[in-house]
Formats: structure tokens, sequence, C-alpha cells
């Protein structure tokens, strides 16, 4: 098991925040199987305040849209001044739940952020740039928000000291379940999932046709006419 | 009859009607209606083959607000209830996409690849897994169906004419968002090789040909990677170095000019659609993981595909939407 890499940045990103702004406090949010409490104790070895693990077998096979359900209405109870999360996820990769979480909570988001200005963000306004594919832009937005880091290889993670290596930190993690949410059992797991995956292909993408061909006037028509097809002149 | 309202795409307006496909695959060729919603100031950048387009007159950033965006499409779908809203999943799309699904209470199906029929229920294929996955996605919730759409995937091609109707949105919306653009800065050389749609690599064959690799990628609207071997020779940068020690990138094409295609450079290149090799020896690695083969001389090659390229381009008015990476 691996810390999505955007994931990474936005807990790196929660760090130097908190570095400017000493008084702030870190809580991590998962919702997952019970299997990752070992993961969350690493990561509360870190300057990382709180954590809480939002996990039930009811909540099993939820789609995006049930699972910021889940992650909206949890988050709905908390006080805070911004949620930082990853842009995408390491394996369906669909961006959906921070911005439907915006969406549950009224607030502005912003999706592929490379760098946060911690010296000009404050408790009301957080400001950031975006690397686009032709610019770079620097905006504003007020806070509460949900901010989505993009992954970037700026962004690493401290090791923990070798005292807090042993260390118990059991007492900072809280696991929930749906009876303290309270969820409608019809809006979570498969039940509340409004997507159904019917069926899985392989992408085996690695066993090709290969063409042959000369570096000669003949092959260099036959590449020319190959890219032409697939749009790339 | 079906109607279907596509975002259009704001970066390249142009091929919004590649969207279309999507929407002729969903009702299998059977007559429906297609309307844009697009942004353009300018009415003749508009595309083809939409029944109706609604236009925004965009004076501040509403195409880059994904709140506003979703307050529009909200007010006109409560007027015109479409069955099938579409969103291209560029970086606004992406945001619009997910609030939208859950404004209306419906599932999102993100970035499909295509779209298929089976037992007479739709089906969205997706990737799953980090791509060594394709799933088949069903929506149960009742229309409209909601769907994000991988860019450069599906392409649009006119059949007949159609008569587009042309109607100005001017209702002003007050924005929820709090958005607000501070700076906009060109990139000039900073380039991520990992968000590269077409790669030209070189690697140690393609030495003398280096200075001509960026000419190429230019022409090809992509940019120039390398294997280990050109940055352990001092000749590019390491920020640009595809592999294990490099970076896994996942461009629609990869142009492999002098690379071996050893395993540590191979690692990098898992997710790519296309490859394309240039070597001296048809046996090299790389060959036996590559859509097509060039056996010859890099340098050679790269001036005679340049020369081809540019023959295209001359006389004809060049589409610059088409050379430009989505």
């Amino acid at each position: 098991m691996v810390l999505n890499p955007d994931d990474e940045c936005a807990l790196s990103f929660a760090f130097k925040l908190k570095e400017q702004h000493p008084e702030s406090l870190i809580h991590v949010v998962s919702m997952a199987p019970s299997s990752v409490v070992p993961h969350m104790h690493d990561l509360l070895r870190l300057p990382v305040d709180r954590g809480t693990l939002i996990s039930d077998p009811l909540f099993a096979g939820s789609d995006t849209y049930a699972t910021s359900e889940v992650l909206g209405t949890y988050l709905k109870s908390q006080e805070f001044d911004v949620i930082l999360s990853g842009s995408r996820s390491l394996d369906g990769a669909t961006s959906q739940i921070p911005g439907q979480i915006a969406q549950m909570l009224g607030f502005d988001h912003m999706l592929d952020i490379t760098d946060i200005d911690v010296g000009r963000t404050s408790r009301t306004d957080a400001v950031f740039s975006i690397e686009g594919e032709k610019e770079t832009t620097t905006w504003s937005m007020q806070l509460p928000g949900v901010l989505s880091l993009a992954r970037s290889s700026t962004c690493k993670l401290p090791y923990p000291s070798y005292a807090d290596l042993q260390k118990d930190v059991s007492d900072k993690l809280t696991i929930l379940t749906n009876k303290e949410l309270g969820i409608d059992s019809t809006h979570i797991g498969l039940e509340g999932s409004l997507t159904k995956v019917v069926h899985t292909y392989e992408a085996n993408s690695r066993i090709r046709e290969k063409t042959v061909v000369e570096a000669d006037d003949e092959g260099i028509e036959f590449v020319f006419s190959y890219l032409k097809e697939r749009g790339f002149v | 009859m079906k109607r279907t309202l596509i975002l259009g795409d704001t970066g390249l307006p142009k091929r919004s009607n590649d969207l279309l496909e999507v929407s002729n695959r969903i009702y299998d060729g059977k007559k429906h209606e297609s309307w844009l919603l697009a942004f353009s100031p300018d009415q003749e950048n508009l595309p083809e083959g939409f029944e109706r387009i609604i236009l925004v007159q965009d004076e501040g950033n509403i195409c880059e607000d994904a709140r506003y965006i979703c307050a529009i499409i909200m007010d006109l779908h409560s007027t015109y209830a479409f069955d099938a809203i579409l969103i291209p999943g560029t970086w606004i799309g992406r945001m619009v996409a997910p609030r939208l699904a859950k404004r209306l209470q419906v599932g999102l199906v993100a970035e499909i690849n295509d779209v298929k029929t089976r037992d007479d229920a739709l089906e969205f294929v997706r990737t799953a897994y980090s791509g060594n996955i394709l799933s088949g996605i069903a929506i149960t919730s009742s229309p409209p169906i909601i769907l994000s759409i991988k860019p450069g995937i599906f392409t649009w091609e006119q059949k007949s004419g159609v008569n587009t109707i042309i109607q100005n949105y001017t209702k002003k919306l007050q924005s929820p968002s709090s958005l607000t653009c501070l700076k906009r800065k060109q990139r000039s050389v900073s380039y991520d090789i990992r968000d590269s749609k077409v790669l030209v690599s070189g690697g140690g064959g393609a030495k003398r040909a280096y200075p001509l690799l960026e000419t190429l990628a230019k022409a090809l609207g992509g940019e120039v990677s390398v294997s280990r071997k050109l940055v352990d020779q001092g000749i590019a940068n390491r920020t640009i170095q595809v592999g294990q020690s490099g970076k896994i990138v996942n461009p629609r094409l990869y142009i492999a000019i002098g690379i071996d295609g050893a395993i540590q450079h191979v690692e990098g290149l898992r997710n790519v659609e296309t490859i394309l090799s240039v070597n001296t020896h048809s046996d090299a690695p790389i060959c036996s993981i590559s859509d097509v083969v060039v056996v010859g001389d890099a340098k050679i090659f790269i001036e005679k595909l340049l020369q081809r390229i540019a023959l295209e381009n001359e006389g004809t008015i060049h589409d610059q939407y088409r050379g430009e990476s989505e």
C-alpha cells in the first residue's frame, strides 16, 4: 500500500501551512477498509494532529457518488478552514470526489494546483498557482474551500524521527462507522451507487501488430500517413 | 426527440464537435439533437454539426469558473430537459462534471474512451487500475446521462450539413464562486513530459540529430524527451528523462529515436498509446514493443519526415487546431 503522490503533495502543503501558521491543526480523513490503520498510524507519526478513518463494511462497493456522500456528510459535521486533497486517485483517477464534496459543502474547488503560496494564504483566503499546458495561472479563493493538489517532484513528506517510529499514536486516530454517521443505508455502498461496473476488459496494450519500414521515401510516406490518420499532423 | 447538451472545449473550440460522435454512439445513430454550450467570443470560431449553439459572452473568467458553468447548465436544463450532458475531460470539464452530477443527483462516468451497447443497455468504458484494466460501466440513475470524455479519443466526421441556430445566452447569473485570477504567465521552456501528448524521444543513436528532435516535436505538437544515455553524456537535462530513474510518461504518441529500449527505459512507457521507433537495428529491444519500426538513420528519418510534413502544409490552409495537443 502506498500513499497516492497527489495526496502526498496535499499533506506536504499542509505541513508548509502549519510551519507558517503554527497554531493550525492538521486532520487527516480517509474512507477505507480497516486494513489501512497501520498506514494511518504512519501518517500520525508525522506532524499530523488527528486522524479519522471512516470504515464500515456497509460502505463496500460505493462508487464515487456514494463515496462523496459519506465523506461530505462527515465533513459537514467538522470545522476547518481548508480541505486539501489530491487531484487524482492512483487507481481510477476520476477526480470526482473533491468536486462533489465541494458541491455538497457549497464551497469553491480548484483542481491540479501545483503550488500554494503559504505566505499569502490566510484563514480566509488562499493563493495558489496551476501550471497548465500553456500558461501558469495564479488564483485567489475565499476559504473555506477545497484545494486539490497535483503531484510534483518537490512534494516530499518528512521522515518521522527515530524516536517517533515506535510511538503509540492510536489515541490520535478515531475510527467511525455508519452507526456514528447515520447515513440512510440506501445512499451508501452498492445500493447508494448510481454507476455499476458491469464488465471488465483486459487492457493488454503491449500486444501490437508491428509494421517494419525503411527510412526511405516509401517508409516515410507510410509513417506520415500513419501519423495523419491519428491526427498528429 | 432525444436532446444532448455538449459543453464546449474552451481550449480547442473548433474540436468541440468531436463529442458529437459520443452522442451518436449513445443514440446509436438514431435521430437526435445536439446542442453546444460555447464561450467563444467570435462566431467564426464555432464548430459545425450542432442543431443549436448557446453562446455565452464571456467577459470575465466564466469559462474557467466551474460553479458558474454549472449554474448556466442547470438553468438551461430546467428549460430544455436534456437527455444527455457531455463534458470534455479537460481541466475545467473535470471540475464541472462531478459538481453537475451531484447537483442533478445522477451517476457520472468520468473520462470515458468508448461507448458500447450490450443487451440493449449502454455501457461506458474507461480505464481503471492505473490503466491495466478497462471497465464497462452502466449508469443506474435516471436521465440525464452525464459523462466526461477523455480528450482526443473520439473524432466526428460530418456526413450531412446541419443548420445551426445560434442563441445568445443573455441572462446574467450571479456566480457563487469567489475565484479570482491574479496572474497569467505564458510558459516558455518548462514543460513536464508526464503531461505530454506527443513525445519525440532521443537516445544514444540520436546524439548527432539531437537539435532536430525539437523541430520534429514542434511539428507534431509535442515535446522532447530523452533516454538516460543523453543525460549521462550531458546533452540533455534529467527533467526530460524517461524511464525508471526518470519519469513514467503516458503520451498518445511516443517516437523513440535511436533508443535501444533497455528494460529501465521501457518501464517508463507502460501507458503509451502508440510507439514508433527509429533504429539502425531492427532487433533492438524497443522494436518488440513498437507499433511501427523504422529501420534507418535517425537524422535522415527526421529530415525526410519534416520535409513530408512541410509539403503537406504547403498550399493548404493550416488548421492550427489540428497541430495543437489537446
